[in-house]
Order: structure tokens, then sequence, then C-alpha cells
């Protein structure tokens, strides 16, 4: 696989949010705006670049019966350096996204991207997976947040998109309008997809 | 420390905060293990289970060692290692002891580790300040509040097998709508107002 | 046997260096972390009591915390007013305030300091209407008294609007608020 597949694979045709279904969670809980589905989006990134360099950097040293609790650790430590960082520097952020930046942990896109890439894979290839992947992931959490936050507020990134009339959806920024505006997406894509012939 | 409070935790942590509709913890195996009713009964109970005896642990580790020691910025790591040991050791425990409770459940426990509202429950023990008797009952309630999620949306997903699905739609995509149409349901009982 | 041990090790090994690294960076970010909680300590402080400067911290024989604060900088004489942490279980979070009160027990104002209601429904609470430059929920606090503290439905300058579709959230405040003013009372008086 060329360089370039691995790293555009992620941001079309395997976008994890769209086409794997992985890292569900935060995707719906923290898309109630398009900042919060940035942010929720960076951070994811910065962890799976960080587990996928550790991961692909020790992947010989670590023996095969205790890889995915060594893989937990890596991704864990991660995920505290970027809670701290969040905490110190962007606190509206880290205030906003709760409990949802310790639960990158167990984002299962990234324990998958570990052990079915990062673990096989050369430094430089593992990264450009993490590129590809933690940017295909943030683009979806973009879209999502800007969806709802369009229609369900009336603003983008807190300007105020809509006439006075327009009266917001609130409902798709309740939890159910992030389960509905998701499902439609996706199938969205899969008709996309179907439009061309199929995969 | 009283019967009331315990009560309102029960009733907000299964129905109006309910982990899965208003929360959105736990979303993986309740779209990953809702295809058929049974499976989706046996992992509700294995995430009762775990959840139950993964409160009680991770709270005095918490109160007892991570505070005095001040290394509360350990928390996510801890937590999550205490987690997957934790089924570890429930899972040799049963495949010795109950073996056809392990046949049951077995084979969702692995699954578990990875599933966030362990940890999310871990976490909100935390962060909303409660009592280890308060944890205890949360993360029972969760978990019963994850399994009535899971068995319903069963029971919808083994209907809709036999209804007309657009293409594009077939899957996950209606399995969501539907998610999404409970969770509104479940709106309804954010209007109690329990003190 | 051997194996198992060398495993364990292993692992204990890598748990390690995770440990050694997360602690590394932790003493950097620390002094960070510390002085962003203060700074928002600070503006919460001086939004629910704006004339003071100075506040001193006291704690009542069962723990009640609450800060005394002056208008001039040496902190002399009798304190311009009062503040305490208001808490209130919301509707799914618990939702923590900072109220100021003057020596009448006059509301100064009250800042929201922590919660994570609803998006959309809930977090109103902190909402800033278009041209104003503070969250209109907790401006309406500012100069009540205690029997002024009640929720209504429609619009009442006397008393506290609720937000609609979130009258939990908004009686999780109010009634917190209350709760503390009502305990300020007893430890000035």
């Amino acid at each position: 696989m060329s360089a370039w597949k691995i790293f555009i694979r992620g941001l079309w045709e395997d976008v994890p949010l769209f086409r794997l279904v992985l890292g569900l969670c935060p995707a719906l809980a923290v898309t109630t705006s398009l900042r919060n589905g940035l942010g929720m989006g960076l951070a994811t990134m910065s962890v799976l670049l960080g587990s996928n360099f550790v991961v692909s950097l020790v992947r010989k040293a670590i023996p095969a019966k205790i890889r995915i609790p060594s893989f937990i650790v890596v991704i864990a430590s991660f995920v505290t350096i970027v809670d701290l960082v969040m905490h110190g520097f962007t606190p509206d952020l880290h205030k906003a996204l709760g409990i949802f930046i310790p639960l990158i942990v167990v984002n299962c896109l990234i324990l998958g991207r570990a052990e079915a890439f990062a673990s096989k894979n050369s430094l430089g290839r593992s990264l450009l997976d993490a590129a590809g992947m933690g940017l295909g992931f943030t683009l979806a959490l973009c879209i999502l947040g800007s969806v709802r936050e369009i229609l369900g507020s009336g603003t983008i990134c807190g300007f105020v998109l809509t006439p006075e009339s327009y009266r917001p959806v609130l409902l798709l920024i309740l939890p159910p309008g992030g389960f509905i505006v998701y499902g439609l997406l996706i199938a969205w894509f899969n008709l996309l997809d179907s439009g061309r012939g199929g995969r | 420390m009283n019967i009331d409070s315990l009560f309102v935790i029960v009733i907000s942590t299964i129905f109006i905060n309910n982990f899965v509709l208003s929360r959105f913890l736990g979303l993986c195996p309740f779209l990953g293990v809702s295809r058929n009713l049974n499976s989706a009964f046996g992992m509700g109970m294995a995430v009762i289970f775990v959840m139950t005896i993964a409160s009680f642990v991770t709270w005095p580790i918490y109160q007892l060692v991570l505070v005095p020691y001040g290394i509360t910025y350990l928390r996510t790591i801890v937590f999550i290692l205490v987690i997957a040991s934790l089924v570890q050791f429930v899972e040799m425990v049963m495949n010795k002891t109950v073996p056809a409770l392990y046949q049951a459940l077995g084979i969702f426990l692995p699954l578990i580790t990875t599933n966030c509202a362990i940890l999310g429950v871990a976490i909100l023990n935390i962060e909303d300040e409660l009592t280890l008797i308060e944890s205890l009952v949360q993360g029972l309630s969760a978990g019963i509040g994850f399994t009535l999620a899971l068995v319903l949306m069963a029971g919808i997903r083994e209907r809709l097998e036999l209804g007309q699905v657009p293409e594009s739609l077939r899957g996950v995509p209606i399995a969501l709508v539907c998610a999404g149409l409970m969770s509104i349901a479940f709106l309804g009982f954010a209007g109690f107002s329990i003190k | 046997m051997s194996e198992i041990l060398k495993l364990t090790g292993m692992l204990t090994l890598i748990t390690g260096i995770a440990a050694t690294a997360l602690s590394n960076v932790y003493m950097l970010t620390r002094d960070r972390i510390a002085q962003v909680e203060s700074a928002r300590e600070a503006a919460a402080r001086r939004t629910a009591l704006p004339e003071a400067v100075v506040f001193k911290a006291d704690t009542t024989d069962d723990g009640f915390v609450f800060y005394h604060g002056w208008a001039d900088s040496s902190a002399s004489g009798e304190p311009v007013g009062y503040i305490a942490l208001a808490l209130g279980k919301g509707y799914s979070s618990r939702i923590r305030t900072v109220v100021g009160v003057d020596s009448e027990m006059n509301i100064t104002g009250i800042k929201i300091a922590f919660q994570l209601e609803t998006p959309g429904l809930g977090t109103r609470i902190e909402e800033v209407r278009k041209g104003d430059d503070a969250p209109w929920f907790q401006e309406q606090f500012r100069g009540k008294t205690l029997e002024y503290l009640e929720v209504v439905r429609t619009p009442d300058p006397e008393r506290i609007e609720a937000i609609t579709g979130a009258t939990i959230s908004s009686e999780a405040v109010t009634n917190s608020v209350r709760e503390a003013v009502e305990k300020l009372q007893k430890v000035i008086q």
C-alpha cells in the first residue's frame, strides 16, 4: 500500500465514524456544536498519533501475550497527557468535554489502530495511518457538530446564522438528535456508495 | 446516608439519565450486541456484574490511594488497568466456580474492558462526589439501565429484520434512528422531579 | 513459571515508564492548571461580589466554607459582603454556584462555576443573550433578597424566571442559592 493510500484511506474509504462505526460515544455526546466536535476530534487525533508512534516503535519488543494491556497503558498515558495539557491551555474546552476526555481511552478506534496497524507497520506508515484516521474522525465529528449546531441552535461556532423567525430544532441538540442525525448521515454515505455502483 | 438519596440515584440513573440513551455511554456494545435478544440479555447481565464490582473497587482505590498521595492525575490509567484486570479475574473465577454461568456470559466478558460505560461509571462516581455505598448503587443501576436499553433495542431489531427497510438505511443507520426514538421516549422521564 | 515472571516484569516496567512520564508531564502542567483554576475562582468572586477586592476564607465549626470580602485592600473594618459556594442537584450534574451577598443579605451576584446540564436546555443557565454581556438567568439574582428567591414560569422582575424546558436546572440553582444565603445569614448574624 502506498503512503498516500494509507493516509487517504482514513479520510474517505474507511472514515472511522461513518464506515467502520467506531468511536461512537464521544462522537454523539459532545457534538452539540462545531467547536466541541473539533476539539474532541483533535484531542482524539493527538492520542492516536502518540499511541501509534509508541506502539510502532516498541512493536518488536512487546511479547504477544501482553500486547493488549501494554497498548492500553500507552493509550491511557497519552490520554492523561492530553487531559492535563487541555486543562492548562484550553480550560473552557476542557470543561465542555468533561468526562469524555478520559473516556478517549476506551475509544475502540485507538486500540483498533494500535492492534490492527501500528503493531505491524513501520513508524512512518503508522504515523500516516494515525494522521489519516485522526483527520477522518475529526472531520466526521465536525460534520455532525455543524449539522446539529446549525439546525439545532441556528448558530455556527457561536455566530448566529439563521434569521430571527427561524425556530431552531432543539431536539437535534438533545440526545435523541445525536442518534438520528448520525443514523441519517451513515445512510447518506451508504447512498453515495450505491450511487457510484457500490464498493 | 439515607434510603431516599439511594432511591433517587436508582431512578435517575436507570431512567432519567439512562447511560446509553441520554449519556451516550456504552454505545458500541449497544449497537454490536443488540441483534438478538438472548445475547443482549447475556451481555446486559455481564455488564451489571462488572459495573457493580468496578464501582466497588475503583472508589476505595481513588479515595484511599490516589487522593492521599496526590496522584489523582493517574486516575485514567489506574482505573482502566483495574477494570481490565477485574474482567480477567472475573472470567477466571467464573470459569472455575460457576461454569454454567461462564458458558452463558463468558464470550461477552472480553468485550467489556473497552465498554466505556464501565470506565464512565467509575469516573462519574468520583466526579459526582458519591460515597462508597452510593457508588455501588449507581454502578448497579447504571448496569440495569444499560441492560434495559440493550434488551429493548434487541427486541426492536429482531422485528426490524422482518420489515422492509430502504437499502441505505439497513443495519446500523436504522438502529440509530430507532435509538433516537427510544431516547425521545426516555426524555419523557425528564418531567420527573424527585427530591 | 519463568515466562509468567518475565511477562509480569515487562508489564510492570511499561507501567512504571508510563507513570514516570506522566508525573513529569504533571509537574510541567501543574502550575499552569493551578493558575487557570485560581483565575476562574477570582473571576467568579468578582462577578458575585463586585465591590470587594480582598477576600479571606473562613470555615464554620460544621465545615461550611465562606469568604469575607473587603472593598479596601487593607481589609480593615466591616466586610462589604460575603461569598459562599452553593451546591445543587441539577438534571444531570451537580451545579456549583458562587453566591455573593452584602452585609444586609441582599444578593450582589451569582456565578455558575460548574454544570454539565443538557446542552440547549439546562446549559442555558449560562446563556448570554444577543446584545447582553452577562448571562440573563444569573443576572436576575442581583439585588434579590431571600424571600424573593422563587422560580416562576412567567417574566417577573421581582422573582426568578425559569428557563423554558429547564425548570429542574433553574430550580436547582435557585434552591441551592437560597440554602447558601440562609446558611450565610445564620453564620453572620
